[in-house]
């Protein structure tokens, strides 16, 4: 049935993938197929018949991927001749939930399986309420990461209590990994399908195509052979560059990331065990005894019998503070989470770096009451020692990768942001990509925070790295970041972006990220002379085509 | 000329009336901490060097970090003399800018270490706010002139400094790119008004180096530099100066063309106009007839030598249109400062402190600049690295003498210590090939039993250490003099006398502490068993071991 080339490519795509990415492909095929015959039978996609439903979109964010899927679900709708709206869950009382006839919702999860900070409310009081909802149709979309254990989990608790309320499933719950895109062109389809049937009055829920994306995770075993801290001695920052290698050969691509399974510290772990007097304990290593949420600590309000008043807290903090009730340790374990994953841009490029992961970890200190606590992971990697099994992952980014050879980029990497463009420039190095090099970084001082500044001047010198900006905060008395750097190069940015460069952010999510997207919009709106209104359209269009990619966190 | 001139000769022809890149140096270059190659070269020239750090090269190279390159800059500072508000401002700078450390200089100024590139702007700009500036305190011009320093010596001692300035303005450099570079940013200054005569687009073909000797002090070290001008006095009266030309110190180790020479006096000028003349012409000569082609013999001392002393003598009157008279008779009777109390002539007090190596301890910098708050003295750059609080009138002496027990600041300090100078070299300059000035109070430290073992511990030896042959810390003219070989070890130099008249010559080579201290002992050993009457150590040595 198949032409020979399109065979010979199919074959080849089986052959070369794992299971899982036959499952996951298996229900592509399906759901596209799907949408497909929703278009009239082929991919000339042709317009729908107009139906008779005002679905009402409700989306909880904390990164915005949520909002940007309900704006296209919208605009989708739209082009469809649906009328639909979208709201901000935040924005939206509980109370008119029961008068709704159909509720899409797309909602993310935070850290532990929490809702994002604006959708914790809207859950409480929901969950709290009596309301009915038998009149309610609705489809949840959880968005979430698929290398932390309780994937998708604010997904799942929404989609059972409006269940729970009596609401109705248009669509069972579709859970989406960080690589959303085509989990949610098929959520589109499938529930496009489910209108058709609504507006044909036929109430059996409609089968779902779409399945639960698990990325093929391969762990693998290696060994940190080197390890250095890049600031130097004076400095506030404690950054670690750190070289791992496997006998195995890792394969990842500049843009990914690495993740670690890191473990609490013996002491921490000897010290609950002490005193719940229990001598085996080694299996807390791996549970998440660090921040436990509000939800967890109520959990051991129960089991304590005591009234833990944090909002959020360490277990050996709330131990020493509280002298509970000395319950056996199995009781305790029983009720901590797996420690989740952490990831990091890797820093290097397979290519340039002999096959090695290289990654940019800023050893994460802060303060609670006067004590200097460290972030788990950072320490973790901070404090391994080096020629020791270290088990990792790669994972996948397929929505920060370097574009064709010859097209230029702008990369804004302020701090262990850098990570990922270090894993670029080696990369264009190496394979002699043509496409111009444009980096922004800063932190705080030049002489004691510049990472890999030799490595910098070295591609400078050989024309790798066409321009340089940087940014160096507390060398003068007014703050200076990166985005300053951008307003001050606005005619030259703007010449860049015309030109066809690549927008390339990584880094701290807040504030960070989102002054630079300021910069960038004030830009493109002074130099192009628009309103900020229309430049921000420019850049979301720029999104769209993937040529402004983030990595932010 | 039939041989290819030295780098540097092209660098100053081409640099714009020393503007290069320095402005791109700094306002582009990003990446690094230092200046373009070339701007390395200008940048002395506005008074600064670029350094970096030698202890950290190594690790910060394992961070992926590029040296530590920071820039010293020094002052111009004619005869070595600032107000009180002066000394504040610089506190106040060394404070927000660079390592906090202030160094006196054996040149009767004081210099910064440790500011990095972005920070050149604001402290040049500071500085410039407080009136002072680094036009030429480094760089192939004459640099800082200096003069004896303690005004209680001599009644006309203000007429004698005020020389200093004159100098030194006659000889600046008449482009405006200092203030262009570091001050005014963009303001573009209008070529035609920097035309210069003397230094023409090519400047001279070394450093320059001009000190004024007021008798019976030779604290300058008057015959080590390029140019040096006795006053000779005559019942409180100025009669003119004897000029010596072709002083310099630094040599080259394993060059034996290079040598320390002693200024030779050519002769005496009776007015300030001949004698500004002179000194102008001095320049002219050696800017034309000095070698460029061989930076290592491009000192005057080469100059004169070459032309001979008479030779160089005929040119020049020939360019000053008159002819010298002879040498006037004075005498030199001490080198060292006068530590303490002491009045002058019209009964104002002058408080001289004792410095180690010029580097100013934080409790002596705590008081400078208490004291400088209430404005009761000046401060004086002595070129033994002391300073001297000076101008302080009768009723403030008390208030001086508190704030000194207040911060503890007189300890007692032996002899020799007092009379020890050392450069800076390790960790900062590129030129050090052993520890000065960290290491030089350690082995003081370990010379001094030695001393009270022999019952001279208040014998006024002056010892002396650089980090390598280049004298900045005048170990020539020295008794007891260390040139750094290499790490750890040093030429040990004997024979020079107390007051800077006789250059010392190398005793053993390439010494280690252990073996200097044993020569030591053993030296001054026969000194207190073998001298004179009155004789010096340095004389001894001279007679006995080196003939």
């Amino acid at each position: 049935m198949l032409s020979e080339t399109k065979l010979s490519l199919l074959q080849q795509l089986a052959q070369n993938a794992s299971k899982e990415e036959i499952i996951w492909t298996k229900g592509y095929l399906t759901g596209f197929l799907d949408r497909v015959e929703l278009l009239g039978g082929t991919t000339e996609g042709n317009t729908l018949a107009p139906v008779a439903v005002k679905p009402l979109i409700i989306y909880g964010t904390e990164t915005g991927n949520s909002k940007k899927v309900a704006s296209n679900l919208l605009a989708t709708f739209k082009k469809n001749k649906i009328q639909a709206k979208a709201v901000d869950v935040f924005q939206y009382d509980v109370a008119k939930l029961e008068k709704e006839s159909l509720v899409l919702f797309v909602m993310s999860t935070q850290g532990e399986g929490e809702f994002p900070q604006n959708a914790i409310p809207f859950y409480e009081k929901l969950k709290a309420s009596n309301a009915n909802l038998s009149k309610v149709s609705f489809a949840v979309l959880g968005l979430g990461d698929s290398s932390y254990p309780l994937f998708s989990n604010a997904g799942i608790l929404l989609d059972e209590v409006l269940a729970e309320k009596g609401a109705k499933r248009l669509l069972p719950l579709v859970k989406a990994d960080v690589d959303f895109a085509e989990t949610v062109s098929i959520w589109e389809a499938d529930l496009q399908k489910a209108f058709q049937n609504l507006g044909s009055n036929v109430t059996n829920e409609v089968k779902p195509t779409s399945a639960t994306v698990s990325s093929g995770r391969k762990n693998y075993l290696g060994k940190i052979s080197h390890k250095v801290v890049l600031n130097d001695v004076g400095s506030n920052k404690e950054t670690y560059h750190i070289e791992i290698e496997s006998d195995e050969e890792i394969s990842y691509e500049p843009g990914d990331a690495l993740g670690v399974f890191p473990k609490n510290k013996e002491a921490e772990i000897q010290a609950i065990a002490t005193y719940f007097k229990e001598e085996n304990y080694s299996i807390l290593a791996d549970k998440n005894i660090r921040g436990l949420s509000k939800k967890s600590l109520e959990i051991f309000s129960k089991l304590f019998e005591i009234e833990i008043i944090e909002e959020k807290a360490n277990l050996l903090d709330i131990i020493q503070k509280y002298q509970p009730k000395k319950v056996k340790l199995e009781e305790v374990i029983a009720l901590l989470l797996p420690i989740s994953p952490r990831l990091y841009s890797i820093s290097s490029s397979s290519e340039a770096h002999d096959g090695q992961v290289h990654l940019t970890v800023s050893l994460n200190k802060f303060n609670v009451n006067d004590e200097v606590k460290s972030g788990l992971a950072s320490e973790f990697l901070a404090d391994f020692p080096l020629e020791e099994p270290l088990e990792f992952y790669i994972h996948k980014n397929q929505k920060f990768r370097l574009p064709k050879e010859e097209t230029d980029i702008i990369m804004i990497g302020p701090g262990t942001g850098i990570a990922p463009f270090r894993s670029f420039l080696a990369e264009r190095d190496v394979t002699g990509a043509e496409g111009k090099n444009w980096l922004f970084f800063d932190e705080q001082h030049f002489v004691l925070d510049f990472y890999y500044q030799t490595e910098i001047q070295e591609w400078l010198t050989t024309g790798v790295l066409t321009k340089l900006d940087t940014a160096f905060s507390r060398d003068q008395e007014r703050k200076i970041y990166v985005q300053d750097r951008i307003r001050e190069k606005a005619k030259e940015f703007n010449n860049w972006l015309e030109n066809g460069a690549s927008i390339y952010i990584c880094g701290q999510k807040n504030p960070m990220s989102q002054d630079v997207e300021n910069a960038i919009v004030e830009v493109i709106s002074k130099e192009r002379n628009i309103s900020n209104e229309q430049a921000k359209q420019v850049l979301s269009a720029l999104e769209n085509q993937g040529k402004y990619q983030k990595d932010v966190y | 000329m039939s041989e290819k001139l030295s780098a540097v000769e092209h660098i100053k022809t081409k640099s714009d009336g020393l503007r290069g890149t320095l402005k791109e140096s700094i306002d582009l270059d990003n990446h690094t901490g230092n200046v373009r190659p070339d701007d390395e070269t200008l940048v002395k020239f506005h008074g600064m060097y670029v350094q970096d750090d030698r202890d950290r090269r190594a690790e910060r190279a394992a961070k992926k970090l590029d040296k530590l390159y920071s820039f010293m800059i020094r002052l111009r500072i004619p005869g070595g003399v600032i107000s009180a508000q002066q000394w504040m401002a610089t506190h106040e700078i060394s404070e927000q800018f660079g390592t906090g450390t202030l160094k006196i200089t054996t040149r009767q100024t004081v210099q910064l270490h440790g500011l990095l590139k972005h920070q050149l702007r604001p402290t040049i700009q500071a500085f410039n706010t407080a009136k002072l500036d680094s036009i030429a305190a480094c760089g192939d011009v004459n640099r800082n002139v200096i003069v004896s320093s303690h005004p209680q010596i001599s009644a006309i001692h203000q007429q004698i400094y005020e020389y200093a300035d004159k100098i030194s303005t006659l000889l600046l450099p008449k482009t405006q790119s200092y203030y262009e570079v570091f001050i005014d940013g963009e303001k573009i200054y209008e070529r035609s008004s920097e035309a210069d005569p003397l230094y023409e687009d090519r400047y001279l073909p070394r450093k320059f180096k001009i000190a004024i000797a007021i008798p019976p002090s030779n604290d300058v070290d008057v015959f080590t530099n390029d140019i040096g001008l006795i006053a000779i006095i005559e019942n409180d009266v100025l009669k003119g100066f004897n000029i010596a030309i072709g002083g310099g110190l630094a040599t080259t180790h394993g060059n034996p063309n290079t040598y320390s020479r002693l200024g030779s006096i050519i002769g005496f000028t009776d007015t300030e106009e001949k004698t500004l003349n002179a000194v102008y012409e001095i320049l002219t000569v050696q800017r034309d007839f000095g070698n460029r082609v061989d930076r290592k013999l491009s000192r005057l001392k080469y100059t004169v030598d070459k032309l001979t002393v008479e030779g160089f003598k005929k040119e020049l009157e020939n360019r000053i249109g008159f002819k010298f008279e002879p040498e006037r008779k004075y005498t030199f009777t001490e080198r060292s400062d006068r530590f303490g109390w002491e009045q002058n002539h019209q009964g104002k007090w002058f408080y001289t402190l004792f410095i180690e190596h010029g580097v100013v301890k934080p409790e002596q910098k705590q008081f400078l600049y208490e004291l400088a708050q209430q404005d009761i003295s000046n401060f004086i750059f002595s070129g033994n690295q002391n300073l001297i609080l000076g101008e302080i009138e009768e009723s403030n002496k008390s208030k001086v003498e508190a704030l000194l027990v207040q911060h503890n600041i007189e300890k007692s300090v032996s002899a020799l210590r007092k009379n020890s100078m050392a450069c800076v070299a390790l960790p900062t300059c590129p030129l050090a090939l052993a520890e000065a000035q960290r290491y030089l109070p350690e082995l003081v430290t370990k010379i001094e039993p030695i001393l009270a073992k022999y019952e001279l511990s208040n014998d006024e030896i002056s010892i002396r250490m650089t980090g390598c042959p280049n004298g900045c810390g005048r170990p020539y003219v020295s008794e007891l003099g260390f040139v750094g070989t290499g790490p750890e070890q040093y030429n040990f130099m004997l024979g020079g006398d107390r007051l800077g008249m006789r250059l010392n010559t190398i005793y053993k080579e390439k010494q280690t502490e252990s073996q200097i201290l044993a020569e030591v002992d053993v030296l001054l050993g026969k000194y207190v068993n073998e001298k004179l009457e009155n004789e010096t150590f340095g004389d001894f040595t001279f007679r006995t071991i080196l003939n």
